[in-house]
């Protein structure tokens, strides 16, 4: 794989690492709990996050590329959804705007980046070389230095969701405008 | 639920660092096709868009 598309999709997994932490940053910060779509759109971003560390690990191939593009498809699919819901003047909105847009929105651009961002991986993939050489099927190749660090910090922050949907939800259905934790009413 | 779709994908990447790349991906379609199921499940309220 050429050093610049393991860079572009090191660059995505920290970028959908970062996207996650930030989430968590506004629900603790702004006590603003995640509704089942926000929680949708966030299973969305680690499944694009997902589609990156395979093109790290085992290098890149269009399977990989499938695998982010189904991801931001589905978070596309939720955040416009939830952008619908709230389109009408009127029609109230969820969450706290970051810097003009809700949440939702942002998460229906940062998707629209995701399918951009695997448009120019994959000419960069396959541009200038011969064509049994387009996609690099080399064999896996462990993490190591940054590339490791952020591998892990998209596994850790995936791992914290689950965690944090426990919490929230327990194991049925989480609630529509959610005020409070189910875990926490527990006790 | 939400936390089970977390929790596939979580282990898909887990799997696939561990070099497993065939249970991972596995895993991944699987949870796509659980996640587009929940969100058929929640989208239920009409959407008012006439303008």
């Amino acid at each position: 794989m050429s050093s610049l598309v393991r860079l572009g999709n090191a660059l995505g997994v920290a970028g959908i690492a970062l996207v996650l932490l930030m989430a968590f940053g506004a629900q603790f910060a702004l006590k603003e709990l995640p509704c089942p779509l926000c929680l949708l759109q966030r299973v969305a971003f680690t499944m694009c996050g997902f589609g990156f560390l395979l093109n790290l690990r085992f290098g890149s191939q269009p399977l990989h590329y499938g695998v982010i593009l189904l991801g931001a498809l589905f978070g596309a699919a939720a955040a416009g959804r939830h952008v619908l819901l709230h389109i009408v003047p009127g029609s109230g909105s969820y969450g706290s705007p970051l810097l003009g847009l809700h949440y939702y929105t942002w998460s229906f651009l940062l998707f629209l980046a995701v399918i951009v961002a695997v448009a120019v991986l994959l000419i960069l993939s396959g541009g200038g070389r011969p064509e049994h050489d387009r996609f690099d099927a080399r064999p896996a190749a462990r993490f190591s230095g940054v590339v490791r660090l952020v591998a892990y910090l998209l596994i850790g922050v995936t791992l914290a969701n689950v965690a944090n949907s426990v919490v929230q939800c327990g194991f049925g259905e989480c609630s529509d405008n959610p005020t409070s934790y189910w875990l926490l009413q527990r006790f | 639920m939400t936390a089970l779709l977390f929790l596939v994908i979580g282990i898909a990447m887990i799997a696939a660092t561990a070099g497993r790349r065939d249970i991972a991906v596995g895993l991944f379609g699987i949870g796509v096709i659980v996640s587009v199921l929940w969100l058929r499940h929640h989208m239920t309220d009409p959407l008012v868009l006439s303008f």
